[in-house]
């Protein structure tokens, strides 16, 4: 997590000027910087249009004596009401329509692009790519993509809602289970851009975090590879000590015998485990994968039942690894 | 009869006060609870911000950061912003501003104090239960699955709900009613139709936040699938239900804030209002608009575009009249006699900061560029804008200025001018560098936070300690007034307004000696 964040804070600046925006990795998000620039140096002098006359009139017409009576008891000018009755109208508009023009950027979706698919779950997300047939998860995951390229992702939740926020490229989208959501974007910056979770989701919503890695061509391609390979050539326990990372096992398991929001996998496999219901079984190989994928079967005693069921994500090699892992903390 | 007479000293004893139909009693009474629940709110927000020091665990873990920021808002919202002007100042000040002996229905009055009070306890007993983390907003369905007393929680908006009903229902009466002979509604005070105007939006939008509320505790406890998709139901359907009562509750909290300026400007300026009829409409074109205008809490929740498009628009023309009034304001200090007493001060400080909330309002409302700022920490300070430096000041403005008339006490101008200046400075500390955070991504509701965000975390703490600072001397002031200040006149502001210049230094239990008659506008400066 240390070095995901020395990566991002070089993407976002730093007590820079105070109102610049984080760095623009995409021609919408340049364009967006227009508007934001405008709001904010027409908005500076709207708030300059009335605090200046306030602060002139409190020294101009301060009351000097107690008698001091008001200069004028004049109440109404009809053409000042109108006038700030109707211009701001004109001003509105304008903010209105250009909005209204980036916004149909935002969400009218490119025909071709590549597809991504975006699954948000407490506390992390997974990307699924299609064409590549790989997938990515866990928090703080590196989320490639090719530069130049539309992208599209196709969210959507397993759990309660979240939200997929990109700020380098000024997009945002909630995500919501029962239910679909795209976004889109094409990135002409390569580097690194951090995704935050930006729906409150629970405890570790701070944490629900994951870096956009933009990619020239060739080096995206190495990066499919590179995904590819690695799984195929780790051993089960070291297949399993990665998985314990990205499923985030880890959120709640320890190795080392304390007991965070559920049991520690040390001394665990083997060991006869308590179900709610008051019956006692023992801690094998079938256990443990009936526990991991449907965990609210076999609810066990004395701990919060909030253990998210994974049937469906896991392969039965991943299964394995992950049961070598907990077989190994004796 | 005795001058020495007065509502406070004309009964003693505990029943007095806890069976009292005296709006005036049970206005006071309304004003000590949403105080107490501001001190309490406001030293969570201590808590937070401290936490908010470092990035790692400084005080607290995450699940209690998460319970503490959730019971921060919804205390703040539902005990102490909602209520606030209206139940305390609003009760004590609009029979005497109207001419009237009291409120259309005293009895009714008490009764919303003790709904209030008991929804106040149903929504601290939820703390028994387990602290619930949904945020004040509930959004489901992270809302109908978490731990902790949520049912509690949402039972006591529901029932707080009702207290508001009550008010408001009361308020609107007793306007259309017992109006002094020649009170015409063009003489009336701003004041009264600030409060009027929230009034109405209280009573028409309160009813879809119980209905809302009921069926998530129907969801959390008999399982019918309403708004959890797993169960066959609409999460986006629950913002839908709770932001159509939500958003207009934004303007139930910020009219009243504009209404006490309104009397606070011309007073302190010894001038006309300017645009009298402007203002008291616009509070009307506020209230009626601002059920149009909730989906602008949901650009990027999934709803349509065309909805969007429809909710951006409208949420434009709400900026319009809040353009009027301050406008308004600033032609009434033209040429007046402008006194910088301490209510004043918390007057112009209202329209600085409300000022800065308005334009932000502007960017927010704004297709493209709220879909980068929403739910970030510029949401946070562009509400908090509105909400503390909108209605806060406001509500301490007034406080300051019907102190005399309430405790028949003077208090101190330097620390109350003081207490002005150290909540200015500290609110800004705090809130503004929120601005920047926000614009450059940093998401709201974060327990931890990347590395670079820390210096404006830092500075907004220490902004958070002045302004706690600030208002705890504000609240001082007037409390010491009570003991050692000097005694009050009977208007001690030069003001025109009926509850000034018909009425003892403090007020008789009936208010008024005879009933008053009123043969000109309420700000006749002469």
């Amino acid at each position: 997590m240390d070095s995901l964040k020395e990566l991002l804070a070089m993407k976002l600046p730093v007590l820079s000027f105070w109102s610049s925006m984080p760095e623009a990795a995409s021609s919408y998000a340049s364009e967006f910087d227009s508007l934001y620039y405008f709001l904010l140096w027409t908005g500076l002098g709207l708030f300059l249009l009335i605090v200046v006359p306030m602060c002139w009139f409190v020294m101009k017409y301060h009351r000097r004596d107690e008698h001091q009576k008001a200069l004028s008891q004049r109440d109404y000018n009809y053409k000042l009401e109108v006038a700030w009755t109707f211009l701001p109208f004109i001003y509105l508009a304008v903010c209105f329509f250009w909005g209204f023009i980036g916004f149909l950027d935002v969400y009218t979706v490119p025909v071709n692009a590549k597809n991504l698919r975006v699954i948000g779950q407490k506390w992390n997300w997974t990307i699924q790519y299609p064409d590549e047939e790989i997938s990515v998860s866990g928090q703080g995951v590196v989320v490639g993509v090719p530069v130049d390229e539309n992208i599209i992702f196709t969210m959507s939740s397993q759990d309660v809602l979240h939200s997929f926020f990109l700020p380098n490229f000024r997009i945002k989208q909630d995500v919501l289970p029962g239910r679909y959501t795209t976004l889109w974007l094409k990135a002409d910056k390569v580097g690194e851009f951090p995704i935050f979770c930006a729906e409150y989701c629970g405890d570790n919503h701070s944490n629900m975090l994951a870096k956009l890695k933009v990619m020239p061509r060739v080096e995206y391609d190495a990066w499919v590879d590179g995904i590819k390979n690695a799984d195929i050539s780790l051993s089960p326990k070291e297949l399993g000590a990665k998985l314990y990372q990205t499923k985030v096992c880890v959120t709640c398991h320890t190795t080392d015998g304390t007991t965070k929001i559920g049991p520690s996998f040390k001394g665990l496999y083997g060991s006869i485990a308590e179900l709610t219901s008051g019956k006692k079984v023992k801690v094998d190989d079938s256990f443990i994968k009936e526990h991991i994928l449907t965990p609210s079967k076999t609810p066990i005693k004395g701990y919060p039942q909030v253990m998210p069921p994974f049937q469906g994500q896991l392969s039965e090699v991943e299964i394995n690894a992950l049961i070598e892992f907990i077989k190994s903390f004796k | 009869m005795s001058s020495n007479t007065n509502y406070i000293n004309a009964k003693t004893g505990f029943a007095s006060w806890a069976l009292t139909i005296d709006h005036k009693r049970i206005g006071l009474m309304y004003l000590v609870s949403i105080m107490t629940f501001f001190l309490v709110a406001g030293v969570f927000a201590l808590l937070l911000r401290t936490e908010l020091l470092t990035p790692a665990n400084t005080i607290m873990d995450a699940k209690r950061y998460n319970q503490l920021f959730t019971l921060h808002g919804a205390i703040m919202v539902f005990l102490v912003i909602i209520p606030g002007i209206p139940a305390s100042l609003g009760n004590f000040m609009l029979p005497l501003m109207l001419g009237a002996k009291d409120v259309a229905f005293p009895r009714i009055n008490l009764l919303s104090y003790y709904i209030y009070l008991f929804g106040a306890i149903l929504a601290l007993s939820s703390l028994w239960v387990g602290a619930i983390d949904t945020g004040w907003t509930f959004y489901t369905p992270y809302s109908t699955t978490t731990d902790g007393g949520v049912v509690l929680m949402v039972t006591a908006a529901f029932v707080l709900g009702f207290s508001g009903i009550f008010t408001g229902l009361n308020f609107i009466v007793t306007t259309h009613k017992l109006r002094a002979p020649g009170m015409t509604w063009f003489r009336m005070p701003l004041f009264i139709w600030g409060i009027y105007a929230t009034a109405v939006i209280q009573i028409m939008a309160t009813p879809v936040l119980a209905i809302t509320l009921l069926l998530l505790i129907i969801e959390r406890t008999v399982g019918i699938g309403i708004f959890d998709p797993v169960l066959g139901g609409d999460p986006v359907l629950f913002q839908h239900f709770f932001w159509f009562y939500s958003h207009p509750a934004v303007y139930i909290m910020i009219l009243p804030g504009m209404a006490v300026v309104s009397e606070i400007v011309t007073v302190f300026s010894q001038k006309r209002i300017f645009g009298y009829k402007q203002i008291a409409f616009s509070s009307i074109a506020i209230a009626v608009l601002s059920f149009l205008v909730w989906g602008h809490h949901m650009f990027v929740s999934g709803q349509s575009e065309l909805v969007g498009m429809i909710f951006s628009v409208l949420t434009f023309l709400v900026a319009i009249p809040s353009g009027i009034k301050i406008f308004n304001w600033l032609a009434t200090m033209y040429k007046g006699s402008i006194s910088l007493k301490t209510p004043m001060l918390w007057a112009l400080g209202f329209i600085f900061l409300f000022t800065i909330g308005g334009i932000t309002g502007i960017f927010l409302g704004t297709l493209s560029v709220d879909v980068h700022l929403h739910d970030t920490y510029f949401v946070v300070a562009h509400f908090h804008y509105v909400m503390v430096g909108g209605t806060f000041m406001a509500f301490m403005g007034g406080l300051f200025y019907w102190w005399p008339k309430i405790t028949g006490k003077m208090y101190s101008e330097f620390w109350g001018a003081a207490s002005t200046l150290m909540v200015v400075i500290g609110f800004n500390l705090t809130f503004f560098v929120q601005f920047i955070m926000g614009s450059q991504g940093m998401p709201r509701r974060y327990y931890s936070y990347l590395d670079q965000f820390q210096i404006y975390h830092q500075i907004s703490t220490v902004g958070s300690y002045i302004l706690g600072l600030g208002f705890v001397m504000a609240i001082w002031t007037l409390l010491r007034a009570l003991k050692t200040g000097k005694p009050a006149t009977k208007n001690p502001w030069h003001a025109a307004t009926l509850e000034w210049t018909h009425t003892e230094v403090m007020p008789i239990e009936h208010n008024f000696h005879e009933q008053p008659t009123v043969n000109e506008g309420p700000y006749e400066y002469h």
